[in-house]
């Protein structure tokens, strides 16, 4: 039995809390006494559970290689295969007869046919054997110390939710027959943030395989996935479990989630209204579960949040500065606040006394899109006393500059970046503009304004000449 | 193609004995999966230079490996006694090689099941003019461009690279004198086209090469990474004759605030006045690539 779920905590605390001699007390306290004593498991510490379809082999090969290369091999890895025709079968088996004896002992290739795509995981998780069960699609990418993070985290917080990081990337496919893997973006970091209960009651930002769920939330409290749903099932089955268990981060990054930009994904297979349907149901369910929120969460709960503190703030300003090696993050300075008597400037970047030249700087507002800015000014204060002031039009940046006034960030990962023709050393950099978080609806106009701009130019040159050629054509007549 | 002999080598360096039984039972399920199918390999040597303090291997566990594995690989492990880096250690190991064919790995990496199968490819296609070949590292992806349609790039990294024992020797080996752990691949790969050979990658033969990313997405070097990359950065721009960068980067280095770059650059200074910097080549710039601080085009910045 687990002992450190949520639940579990809360309890404890109404055991402390009601009068001894009522009932309410003596059933908590045959409970927590349970719970105190928990079972010994034998089986693997993880099952890993991965579903394919056997359209990608490629890719499904490569997963087994970052599972070959786990330094933590108490795993037992279960390949659900789902709908497969003879032939995508066969693919299948020849993948895992191709890997070395050690990791097919711990390969079971379990067939599935029929249901949705949550009916594979639920019978994977009735067939695993694993303390915790964790599902690896079969396109993700793990590091070497994927099992080992919720191996270590699980010591502590046994009968939670075990989350770590993953970074994103874009992939494409290539090839003659388009499906050799190649990377075509850099990892960002959307997902590497702590799990906090109040803004995942909104939206997901855990991708499946960042988590590792307690076996005992599915064998004892039957917590099942909900195969009514094709899309969205995840974040359902993930929140319906976090509100009795509650979920431990490892706050280290342990694996890649390929976001692919020329086939087929689960964004491609089901249309938008399916998503929003889908989104629809979850959320109105959400709003009926009662939650528990231990002290620490309810301080993030009410304080400042990531995604829900709208105010500018300093320190989410980070400075990276290149001094001819290129960025990274050796090279970064978190923004201060600064009080301008002229309130041109709020963010201040001090730099180190050992100054060195510097060759180009780039300024990273937040770490997530869906902002922007206006009356943006960078003044840059050089060792030698000379000043540079920039504005929008000297930016280099990856938001679209609207006017030459405003610049809207809609994807993550907001950058700015600016070149030092001359790489001087420079003491300190102020940094001034308002924000606006999130986008305002005009700036989504503007934002509609210019992507349609050049495609109505075109659509009106092409007009004009066919006007004109129709007029030479009457005249040549 | 006919049958090739290859000698797989590997520079350790105070490396987990459990990492590097890993990367031989999946190199010997490799071999044992060619010999079933495709049949590119005949005899199949893997050499060990040991650089490490002090002897990783006895040799009774080479023993005990060799029988294990016998009928597959052959393995022979030799204890250096020395910190040669991988230049040297390459080239020491490499200078006596009899086999048709070498592979160049990390010591932990592991190879995909059919990794011969797709490394030989380009070598079997006539007219590919193939030198060398690479395999894709997971899952972090190095992430130099090439192209989509012919898979011919700039230069192979040595996490994982296969050539002919012929061109090795024409090009005699890695530049020891100069580089110690970077850049030896990317001056053997730029010498190997100076040759006229061509560079493919195999995105399809993947290696899984343990790395980490930061909770940033990025990558944080160590110390050491800092110092022998800058040392090497000045080194490549000097021999492979862009003397603009050299300049750049002397003094940008000598002027750091980073005590590992102005050693860096201290360094460089010393070997000039000793008579000692290599020999400058590619003086009409028709292989080296100088662009920004990379040496070739990049799909992304990591």
């Amino acid at each position: 039995m687990a002992n450190k779920m949520l639940v579990d905590e809360y309890f404890q605390w109404l055991e402390n809390t009601v009068d001894k001699n009522s009932d309410l007390y003596k059933l908590l306290n045959e409970y927590l006494e349970r719970q105190q004593a928990p079972a010994e498991h034998k089986g693997p510490f993880l099952s890993i559970i991965t579903r394919t379809q056997g359209k990608r082999k490629h890719m499904l090969a490569e997963t087994l290689l970052c599972l070959e290369g786990q330094s933590n091999l108490d795993f037992e890895l279960l390949i659900m295969t789902h709908n497969l025709n003879q032939e995508q079968a066969l693919s299948v088996d020849s993948i895992v007869n191709d890997t070395p004896k050690w990791m097919r002992e711990k390969i079971r290739v379990i067939p599935v046919e029929g249901g949705s795509r949550a009916t594979p995981l639920n019978i994977g998780f009735q067939e695993a054997k694993g303390k915790y069960f964790a599902i690896l699609d079969d396109d993700d990418l793990v590091f070497d110390n994927w099992v080992d993070e919720f191996y270590k985290l699980a010591q502590e917080n046994d009968g939670k939710i075990l989350h770590s990081f993953v970074v994103r990337q874009d992939w494409e496919v290539v090839g003659e027959n388009k499906d050799i893997p190649r990377a075509c973006g850099a990892p960002d970091n959307t997902h590497c943030q702590s799990f906090q209960m109040r803004r995942q009651l909104i939206v997901n930002n855990c991708p499946l395989f960042s988590l590792a769920f307690p076996a005992y939330a599915f064998r004892e409290l039957g917590i099942r996935f909900n195969e009514t749903l094709n899309t969205t099932e995840d974040w359902d089955f993930l929140m319906r479990m976090a509100v009795i268990t509650g979920v431990a981060d490892a706050q280290v990054v342990t694996g890649i989630y390929r976001i692919w930009k020329n086939t087929e994904n689960s964004q491609t297979l089901h249309n938008k209204k399916e998503w929003d349907k889908n989104y629809g149901y979850i959320v109105d369910r959400f709003k009926t579960m009662p939650v528990v929120l231990l002290p620490r969460m309810r301080e993030e709960a009410m304080g400042k949040m990531d995604s829900y503190d709208f105010s500018l703030r300093s320190e989410d300003n980070e400075l990276y500065y290149n001094e001819g090696l290129g960025y990274s993050e050796k090279c970064v300075i978190k923004g201060t606040s600064f009080d301008d008597e002229n309130e041109e400037y709020c963010i201040l970047f001090e730099f180190d006394k050992d100054a060195q030249p510097i060759y180009s700087l780039r300024l990273d507002p937040k770490a997530q899109g869906g902002f922007s800015i206006t009356d943006f000014k960078l003044k840059i204060v050089f060792e030698s006393g000379r000043e540079q002031i920039h504005t929008v039009n000297s930016m280099h940046t990856n938001g679209l500059v609207l006017r030459g006034k405003e610049i809207a960030f809609i994807k993550n990962d907001p950058q700015m970046a600016l070149a030092i023709k001359n790489p001087e050393k420079i003491k300190a950099v102020y940094v001034g503009y308002e924000l606006h978080d999130p986008i305002e609806d005009k700036t989504v106009d503007r934002i509609f304004a210019v992507r349609n701009f050049l495609p109505r130019c075109f659509a009106f040159a092409v007009r004009k000449m066919k006007g004109a050629l129709r007029r030479i054509k009457n005249v040549l007549k | 193609m006919a049958n090739k002999s290859l000698q797989v080598q590997s520079v350790l360096y105070h490396n987990e004995k459990e990492g590097l039984l890993k990367a031989l039972e999946a190199l010997n399920r490799a071999v044992e999966i060619d010999r079933e199918n495709t049949g590119e390999l005949s005899t199949v040597t893997v050499r060990y230079g040991d650089a490490s303090r002090e002897n990783i291997f006895t040799g009774t566990e080479i023993d005990a490996l060799n029988k294990k594995f016998e009928g597959q690989i052959q393995i022979q492990y030799e204890f250096f006694n020395e910190n040669t880096g991988t230049a040297k250690g390459h080239n020491r190991m490499g200078r006596d090689c009899t086999a048709d064919f070498m592979l160049i790995m990390n010591p932990d990496v592991l190879v995909c099941p059919r990794f011969f199968e797709y490394m030989f490819a380009p070598f079997n296609k006539e007219g590919s003019c193939a030198g060398l070949t690479e395999g894709r590292q997971t899952p972090v992806e190095h992430p130099k461009e090439y192209n989509k349609k012919t898979f011919e790039t700039d230069w192979a990294a040595t996490a994982c690279a296969l050539f002919p024992t012929e061109i090795f020797n024409q090009i005699n080996g890695f530049d020891e004198e100069s580089f110690f752990m970077y850049c030896d691949d990317l001056d053997f790969s730029w010498r190997i086209r100076l040759a006229g050979k061509k560079i493919y990658y195999c995105p399809d033969a993947v290696v899984f090469h343990a790395k980490t990313l930061s909770n940033k997405g990025g990558w944080t070097p160590t110390n050491a990474e800092v110092y022998y990359s800058a040392e090497a950065a000045i080194l490549m721009a000097h021999k492979w004759s862009n003397d603009k960068r050299v300049k750049m980067l002397l003094k940008t280095f000598s002027q750091s605030g980073e005590e590992t770059l102005r050693k860096a650059a201290a360094h460089f200074e010393e070997l000039k006045a000793q008579g000692k910097l290599p020999k400058q080549i590619d003086k009409q710039h028709k292989v080296a690539k100088f662009i920004g601080d990379n040496y070739t085009q990049h799909r992304f910045v990591l």
